[in-house]
């Protein structure tokens, strides 16, 4: 099978995983980085395509959205964490960079928790959770950043400093002015954070070239 | 319960005139300028001493008109000068420093002196921003940026990164954190629409600082006071702070001489320091958002140099006469405007030390146990 182009455009794919078939878009080429969309379902944006000229960005349907189908229907964000894995053993390599939105967020962190073998660096962009949820968050040792746009009406970016406080390698970081979705409302700040922190890790710390005060 | 704030604006009353701009600093006689520190420090400590509520601090850079281009140094000493004045540092001026330095000094203020800052936070006349080269269009949005990241700065448990449209730091966590919490109270110019409105928005204290139209200010406070309820709260007396120049003599006319001689000072000489900068930076940027505004205030502006004594003594845009004279144009200010926090400032153009402290002393004594049940 073929890399995808590194231009613009993804194409769609189809991957039948456990009892599945999930549909994808993949694009880019480079570290595989597999995106969990949110409520909304799968998307394409701004943001997508800047970090495709840096990572290969494979973006699923979750079960339950779009043109993914299941045999049976995994019920819950641990559930459909588990499809997930089987998902980035088989398309990803065995191991991805993996970027999780608000319920797929939920999603991303169950996969740290219980599948940490496939991640390689875990974002989470406003990313949902339950008090089950929480009580596991410090037994999460893949690096992770967790942003939270400062006009989120839907989750506190307070709710921040509580991944940040309970996991022990946890990134927490406020975006000005960005709503819930936070790669829509500010795509550049967006990709910059992401994309610095994906290539360096914790040592994304330092400036290296960020305009600063 | 009327409180009354002693701010000082540390000027550099010592030029007969000032007829270029920038000031150059060659004018500037640092061993005279170490005797006006000193004096100005005592005058400080002096009002603690004698009741008043608060001491006063501000930030201009590049000018006589004051000397204070680091409030958060003067600061420093008066947590080791006073023992019950709150520090008010009105202000630093946000938009044009950094965030984090601004959070760590006043952060350092409020431990040291045990909890007494207030935190000014405020945007800059229009010569700051020529004096720091910042871009004047962009200081509403910086003062926005740097106000939220201040707050975090001081709230946040945990460290965080902010990115920011101004301002990206990776990690922040400020040592030492304030004393007060969940901070120390903000307080904000009022002086315009917009800025009452953000006052409002922020929960934060507004004040007037230098009175110019009682009517006016009695307008931006109802518009402050409105914008309040419908985020949600009512200010107190306490978030209300008017600023005037004050002078009290055993006579009217005594005060009067003295004051008027002292503004006359004041507008032509040191105000023409800063003024000059504020025309360049007024008509040919958005320093003011719209331009009604701009208009507004630089109309304002070259009308309010030019009045008489008396014409300030009757709009009661400066405290000036005998102590009954001056507690009555108290009531008649704070009854106008509901202000709280009267701001008074003794030191104004050439006014000799000794007449300073004897008009401190005599408002001390006189006035304030008067006012301070309106």
């Amino acid at each position: 099978m073929s890399a995808p182009s590194e231009t613009t455009s993804p194409v769609e794919r189809w991957a039948t995983v456990g009892g599945c078939r999930i549909w994808y878009r993949d694009g880019g080429v480079g570290q595989p980085l597999v995106h969990l969309h949110g409520a909304g379902g799968p998307s394409w944006d701004e943001a997508h395509r800047m970090l495709a000229t840096r990572f290969r960005v494979i973006a699923p349907a979750l079960p339950g959205f779009g043109e993914t189908t299941c045999d049976s229907r995994p019920g819950s964000l641990l559930d459909l964490a588990g499809v997930m894995a089987t998902f980035i053993r088989e398309i990803a390599g065995g191991k991805a960079h993996v970027l999780g939105s608000s319920f797929g967020g939920g999603v991303a962190t169950w996969l740290a928790v219980e599948n940490a073998d496939v991640i390689d660096r875990l974002v989470l962009e406003s990313p949902a959770s339950d008090s089950a949820l929480r009580a596991r968050l410090g037994d999460i040792h893949t690096p992770t950043l967790a942003l939270f746009g400062t006009e989120d009406r839907q989750i506190p970016p307070e709710v921040g400093r509580l991944y940040k406080e309970r996991m022990p390698d946890c990134t927490f970081a406020l975006v000005y002015q960005a709503g819930h979705i936070i790669r829509r409302d500010r795509p550049e700040a967006f990709v910059r954070l992401v994309a610095d922190f994906l290539d360096r890790g914790p040592a994304f710390l330092v400036n290296r070239g960020i305009t600063s005060a | 319960m009327v409180k009354i704030s002693f701010f000082h604006l540390m000027p550099y009353a010592e030029l007969d005139a000032i007829d270029r701009w920038p000031v150059p600093h060659r004018l500037f006689d640092p061993v005279r300028g170490r005797e006006l520190y000193n004096a100005y420090l005592d005058q400080m400590a002096l009002a603690d001493e004698l009741g008043f509520d608060w001491v006063g601090c501000n930030e201009h850079h590049s000018t006589p008109y004051g000397l204070m281009s680091n409030p958060n140094l003067i600061g420093a000493i008066l947590t080791q000068r006073t023992g019950r004045a709150r520090l008010a540092m009105l202000g630093n001026l946000i938009s044009l420093l950094n965030p984090i330095r601004v959070a760590e000094e006043y952060a350092m203020l409020d431990v040291i002196s045990g909890g007494r800052l207030i935190a000014g936070f405020i945007r800059g006349v229009p010569n700051e921003y020529i004096a720091y080269s910042a871009n004047p269009d962009e200081s509403w949005e910086r003062f926005e940026e740097a106000y939220d990241l201040i707050i975090r700065a001081w709230t946040e448990p945990e460290p965080f990164v902010w990115e920011g449209k101004h301002w990206q730091f990776r990690a922040v966590s400020v040592w030492p954190r304030p004393l007060q919490q969940p901070h120390p109270p903000v307080l904000v110019s009022g002086g315009s629409n917009e800025s009452a409105v953000f006052a409002a928005r922020k929960r934060a204290k507004m004040g007037i600082v230098q009175l110019v139209d009682v009517e006016d200010a009695r307008r931006n406070i109802e518009l402050y006071r409105s914008a309040a309820a419908e985020n949600g709260w009512a200010p107190g007396p306490d978030d209300l702070l008017v600023g005037l120049h004050t002078h009290v003599a055993p006579t009217d006319a005594e005060a009067q001489a003295v004051l008027g001689e002292a503004e006359d000072y004041f507008y032509s000489v040191l105000g023409a320091a800063s003024g000059h900068a504020g025309q360049l930076v007024l008509s040919g940027t958005r320093y003011y958002a719209t331009e009604e505004a701009r208009q507004f205030r630089m109309r304002r502006r070259s009308a309010h140099g030019q009045l008489t004594i008396q014409d300030r003594v009757q709009r009661n845009t400066v405290l000036c006469g005998s102590p009954d004279t001056v507690i009555r144009q108290i009531e008649t200010v704070v009854k106008a405007t509901g202000a709280g926090v009267l701001q008074v400032n003794f030191k104004i153009g050439c006014i000799p030390h000794d007449q300073v402290i004897a008009s401190m002393r005599l408002f001390a004594e006189e006035v304030l146990p008067h006012v301070r049940s309106l």
